[in-house]
Parts: C-alpha cells; structure tokens; sequence
C-alpha cells in the first residue's frame, strides 16, 4: 500500500463574477498552478476526479467543461456531484490502492452563472416542497431559529472568517448584524456570498513524489458521511459530520484534532454547529478557534465557492503545513443544509 | 491492486417506458431489495453507497441527497457519480478503486433513471458546449445518425447489417423478464419498415427510453466468497474519455478511441491476448444498431470493417462462438444512469451462473462496456477465477 500526497495546489481568485474565463478557463487557472506547484506536466496525469455540479453548470455532465484540462482524453476522469472534499477521498483511494500513481482533483463553480434561488428550489423535495418555492435561505433561517445561537456570537463567526480570508473585505460583526434580514433570524451577510472559483490539487503515490523530490503532505484519512435529508432529520444536529471526523480520524491514526480545523460552513450558525460536531468545544471556543488562525482562510465564510470550499480548505492546510509542519484536518459538505460531510486530515510528510 | 474485488450480487426492476406507481426513489430502492435479497444481506450490512444518475434527466438537483433514507444510504458514506451514460459502469469503477483500496469492504453501487418524468433529449442538447455546440444540438438521435453515417461510409454496412442486431437484441430480450422491448416476431423487414428518424437510423434501430433502476453489490475478498457461492471477480476496471468537442472526433464511433484505448487496457490487465476467443460473453452499451457493429471493430472482436461480417456470421447470437448482449441490451432497455450498470450486472449474473433463460453455457470470463459523454468508455472483465 502507497500513501497518498498531494505535492502540487493551485487555485483561483474567489471572486463574485468571472466573466473574463469561461467555465473551462477559469478551472485551468487553478489546474496549470497546481501543475507549476508540482513540477509535473499535464501529459504526465494518469487519473483525475473532478467535483461540480450539474444544476449550477446549466450544463449535464458539467465535468464536459473541464475534461480536457485534466488530461482526460483516452484516460480517465470521474466526477463527483459534490464537494471536492469527497473527491479527495475517492482520488485518496485510487492512489492507496494502487489503482494509478499521480492524478488530479479539480473543483470548479460559477456561481455567478446560475440562478441560486432556481439552483435551491430544484434540489427540494420534488413533491411536498418545490412549489412551495423554499430555497435554502429560508431553510437555514428554520435551522438557525430552532439553534437559537446568540445573533453576536453568529456575526462574530462571520468576521473571524472574512477576516482570515484571501478573497472577501475585512467585515466587522456590526456590519453582519446591520446587513438586511433575509430568513428570520438571519440576515444577508451571515450567507457566505456566491463567488466563481476552482481549486486544483496534484496528488501522487509517496514513490511517485519521491522520485520528484517533493515530500508533500500526506492525506494521512478520509471520511464521508450522509444524514437524512433536511425535512427527516433534527436540525439541530449533525451526526454525519462526527461519523466523517470518526472515519477520517480512524484512518489517519489519529486520536486527537489538530490545531488546524478549517469547516466549509454556508452560514454562520452552522460554523459553530459543524465545530461542536467536530470537537472544537462550545460556541465560544468555535469562535475562538476562527478568530485565531486555526482556519487559515475562513472556509467557505471567506469567500470559496459553494462545491470548490471543501477543496479550498485541503489546499489550505496543505499550504499551512508547508509553512509550519505538522497536521491539518480539512472539512467540506453538500446537499442542503449540510446534508454529507466530508473529511481529510492532512499531515506533512 | 492492493485487494481483489468482486460482484456478488445484482438486482435491477422489471424496465418499461412508465413506472406511475413508484417514484424515482422508490424505483431505484427495488433494484436494490432485489440485490440485497440475492446476497442475502440487509442495508445495515452495506458499508458505503455510489448512485449514478443524471440529475437534469429528472429535473432534480442532488437527488442523492433527496433519497438518501429510500435508498438506505442515510448514516452511511454516499457518493454520487456523474459521468454521462457511462455513470453506471462509472460506479462499479469507482467501487473497484475503493474496495482495493481498502476503504470500505462492501459497496452497493446504485444506477437508475425515470425517464418518464423528465425531458431528456433536451437535457442531453445541455451536453454540448454553451458557445460552440449547443445551439445546433437536437438530443441523442442526430448525434448517432452524424456517427452512424460516417461509419457506413467507412465500413460498407447496409441497413441489413444493422437491422439483424435490432432483430437479435429484441429476441434475445424474450428471455430476459427485466427487458423494456420484446419482440419475438420482429423480423429484417419489420426494422427497415420502421420510420426513418434520421438517416440511416430508423426507430427500431434506436434504444428505447425506459424508467429502471439496477444495483450491484461489490466487495472485497474477504467478504466475496461469503455473499456468492460464486463471485465474478473484476480482472479489469478501465475509464478512457475522448475530447469534449464533437468536431475533434468526427470518427466517433468508426474509430471510437476511447473504446479502444481503454478494451486494450483492460485486455492486458486481464492478460487477454485474443478478446474474440478468450470471452465468453458481452454485454456492451449499444445505443443504437450501428453503434454495436462499430464496438464489434473498435473492441477486437473482428477486424476494422469486419463489424457486418460477424453480425452475417451469427458470431453474436446466443448460439454463436461469443454471444453479444444475451440480455438484449440497450436496444431493449434503456434507463440511462442504470443502463451502463446493467451491462455490469449482466455481466456478472452470466459469470455467476445466475442468468436464467438468457444464461450462456459456461461463462468463465465476461466482458462490459459503458458508453457516455462524448464518446467515453468504461470496460470492465470479470471472471469466475479469482485473479
């Protein structure tokens, strides 16, 4: 059995509205950095996982757009309709089994192409929900209501992770508390804001990486978990996130968090939920814990794309552990209302 | 691969053109109380779920999420694949990759479409790229009659040739108690009598659209010999993809080199020197006429241009020397996400011995396509020994 390690990361200028690159375009912005980061060539790729989905491409098969640029012509590319935190999993399994040797992870999303409101209503029950018109604004509004988390402690999550973030403006908790009301008791800025983005990892068996010098860091476990959906379960907890950690955590070998922990969470009241289910402690230590570096970039908060966040926050730790070794753990989820969770715990080689 | 892995089960719906009395999680979680019931195993026993499915077939985003508790997958690790019509082999692929890996020692791997409640030819014009294709795409149809054309240029076969494997597909379909069309009457006349729907493809030269749902359980060898008295071990799992623009692959399917690429990939994987005589059967993903003689080429099976020769010779029928699609095959049976997993589980259920009247005598080694996207491919070969 190989390890996996990723020994390349690149990614894209997170921003509200790309329309200077095309879907493909802006995926190989973050796939020729990762290939540069890596010192590998394109031709060299053996595999690829890609992760978007198809209702926010307007495009079935939405991985189409991107299939060339990740070396899949007469080899092979899967996708996953999520994030690409599960896509780090399955391209962990096919480098630990000895399926292929070195293979790409691209997430990619234009969110500024898609009518959200659309994007959210088509992924409701098709019968008892749809035409009601519920997005998953109002949803998130009934989650946060049964919580019932303090408004400041909220808007205090927001902050720390604007604040981390490479993307968003430096955002005070006033300012989230001061936005407009969207779903009673949220208000706007307590959405992560959509953005156009793609991130890419290069991945490589430990001989593979060797024999390029490049140590790397190592995907030392992956865990993914799914809850039932939104209107069958209690909203007010997450036991998909906790069986991630477990497997994740079980795998790597690991009995401890680290002190990286960065959650891809779309609204502020479920930063501080994901964190209680992770192990952070209660509300006041997540916070502390965003506040004060332990999520590098802020998560999907600061500004990453929804389907590219958990991505993001692998490249992230991967980027934190080149600067200062030692161990990362990186979390993504989909569906609504974070409905899987995906885990990967990272660990300088 | 670090662990060997094998089917041990499979289970799909009885596939017709509607299904009013199940919704598509309900569809979709029959295929898998049939599989669960030949395995014998209940849904606390799965480790891990992969679903394959195009989602604006149906019109719903993340239906994984949705059906997540129908299909038992809730609390469990659900994966949600999407490759085209390749997803269903584009499973069984992805659990292969896993279980060797160690990752999970049990998968069910779960395939279904209902097409009768969608609009899929204008879902499938969303294929092609936005700025450059999509305004001139008009579903799946034209897309075979462009391919189909040029192969009938390049290879010489007649309408005859392709009307012998709609006439064989619908036959053997009489056997299988899952197929959506069975025609045991249906002659050569009655295809080239059929309505032209773009030249050359007339209706009965076309896949039908079907609502189904198939589902597979795969595992580990440490289980393997556990579930199935006799598991069809996978020798070969290979994905191969050709260019996204239609225009940079004239030659589709005349010379699919995605097929190519990735059949020799898994011939040498399964150390298989000559495909025509060291298979026993084949279940390949033959959306149209045209297209399974084209595979017959592109697969080895016969020399380039030799695809009307084998169709002539009955080297395909149930009776001859490599019996292609004893099930009936996509010609017969089409729910589009399930489609490529249905091949896999034909597959596997001749290798098992497990395929009732369309059983072929002494299946030891089988082989499986999937077809998607722009001419992508999925090949897979199991076989009764373990590698």
């Amino acid at each position: 059995m190989q390890d996996a390690v990723v020994i390349g990361v690149g990614e894209t200028r997170h921003a509200p509205r790309r329309d200077d690159v095309t879907t493909t375009e802006l995926a190989w912005e973050a796939v020729s950095a990762a290939l540069d980061d890596a010192g590998v060539e394109l031709d060299e790729i053996d595999n690829a996982v890609t992760a978007s989905q198809d209702f926010w491409e307007g495009r079935t098969i939405s991985s189409m757009a991107v299939n060339e640029i990740v070396a899949g012509y007469l080899r092979p590319e899967a996708k996953v309709a999520a994030d690409g935190a599960q896509a780090v999993m399955y391209a962990w399994s096919r480098i630990v089994g000895g399926t292929y040797r070195l293979g790409l992870v691209v997430a990619h999303c234009k969110e500024s192409a898609a009518d959200p409101h659309e994007v959210d209503v088509a992924a409701m029950d098709p019968f008892y929900l749809r035409d009601l018109d519920v997005d998953e604004i109002v949803a998130a509004g009934l989650q946060a209501g049964r919580l019932g988390y303090p408004a400041g402690l909220r808007a205090a999550a927001v902050a720390a992770c604007a604040s981390r973030s490479p993307w968003r403006d430096a955002l005070d908790a006033d300012a989230v508390l001061a936005s407009p009301e969207t779903a009673t008791p949220l208000r706007e800025l307590e959405r992560a804001p959509l953005a156009d983005g793609a991130c890419a990892l290069v991945v490589a068996d430990s001989a593979t990486a060797a024999a390029r010098g490049r140590a790397g860091v190592r995907i030392a476990g992956c865990g993914t978990a799914t809850d039932p959906y939104w209107t069958d379960r209690d909203l007010t907890a997450v036991p998909a996130l906790t069986a991630a950690r477990d497997a994740a955590l079980g795998a790597a070998g690991w009995d401890r968090l680290p002190g990286i922990v960065e959650l891809a969470a779309p609204f502020a009241h479920q930063a501080l939920m994901w964190g209680g289910a992770v192990g952070l402690g209660d509300l006041e230590r997540v916070v502390e814990h965003l506040a004060g570096g332990g999520s590098p970039r802020g998560g999907w908060l600061g500004g990453a794309p929804g389907v590219v966040a958990g991505l993001s926050a692998v490249a992230g730790g991967v980027r934190a552990l080149r600067e200062r070794p030692g161990r990362a753990l990186a979390h993504g989820c989909t569906g609504i209302l974070g409905q899987s969770h995906h885990v990967v715990c990272l660990e300088a080689a | 691969m670090a662990r060997r892995v094998a089917i041990v089960a499979a289970g799909q719906t009885d596939h017709v053109s509607r299904r009013l009395d199940v919704n598509v999680a309900e569809l979709a979680r029959e295929a898998v109380d049939r599989c669960l019931e030949q395995a014998g195993l209940a849904m606390a026993e799965v480790d891990a779920v992969i679903l394959g499915n195009m989602e604006m077939f149906e019109g719903i985003n993340m239906p994984d999420q949705w059906m997540a508790s129908t299909l038992g997958a809730a609390g469990k690790p659900l994966f949600k694949l999407n490759t085209g019509g390749t997803v269903g082999a584009s499973t069984a692929v992805a659990a292969t990759q896993m279980l060797a890996a160690g990752t999970f020692r049990r998968i069910l791997c779960v395939g279904y479409e209902k097409h009768s409640e969608g609009s899929v030819q204008s879902a499938i014009t969303t294929v092609g790229d936005p700025l450059w294709e999509r305004s001139v795409m008009a579903g799946a149809i034209g897309n075979f009659a462009s391919m189909a054309s040029v192969y009938v240029d390049e290879s010489g076969v007649t309408e005859e040739h392709a009307a012998k494997v709609a006439v064989k597909a619908r036959r053997n379909a009489c056997r299988n108690p899952h197929s959506h069309l069975k025609l045991p009457d249906i002659t050569v006349e009655d295809v080239l009598a059929s309505d032209m729907l773009a030249y050359p493809v007339r209706k009965l030269d076309m896949c039908p659209s079907s609502d189904g749902a198939c589902a597979v359980l795969m595992a580990s060898e440490e289980d393997a010999t556990g579930l199935a008295e006799r598991p069809a071990w996978v020798h070969a799992a290979v994905t191969a993809h050709d260019q996204q623009f239609m225009g940079d692959s004239l030659k589709r399917l005349a010379e699919m080199r995605s097929l190519i690429a990735a059949s020799r990939k898994a011939y040498a994987q399964a150390a298989i020197g000559s495909p025509r005589a060291e298979l026993d059967v084949a279940e390949i993903y033959e959306p149209a006429t045209y297209a399974e003689l084209a595979m017959y080429e592109c697969l080895g099976l016969c020399e380039k241009g030799g695809g009307g020769r084998m169709i002539d010779e009955g080297v395909t029928e149930m009776d001859g020397a490599l019996p292609v699609n004893p099930s009936g095959g996509v010609l017969s049976a089409n729910p589009v996400g399930a489609t490529a997993l249905i091949r896999v589980a034909e597959a596997a259920l001749q290798t098992m011995g497990r395929a009732g009247e369309r059983q072929v005598d002494g299946v030891e080694r089988a082989l499986a396509t999937g077809y998607g996207g722009n001419a992508w491919s999925e090949v897979l070969i199991l076989s009764a020994d373990r590698p």
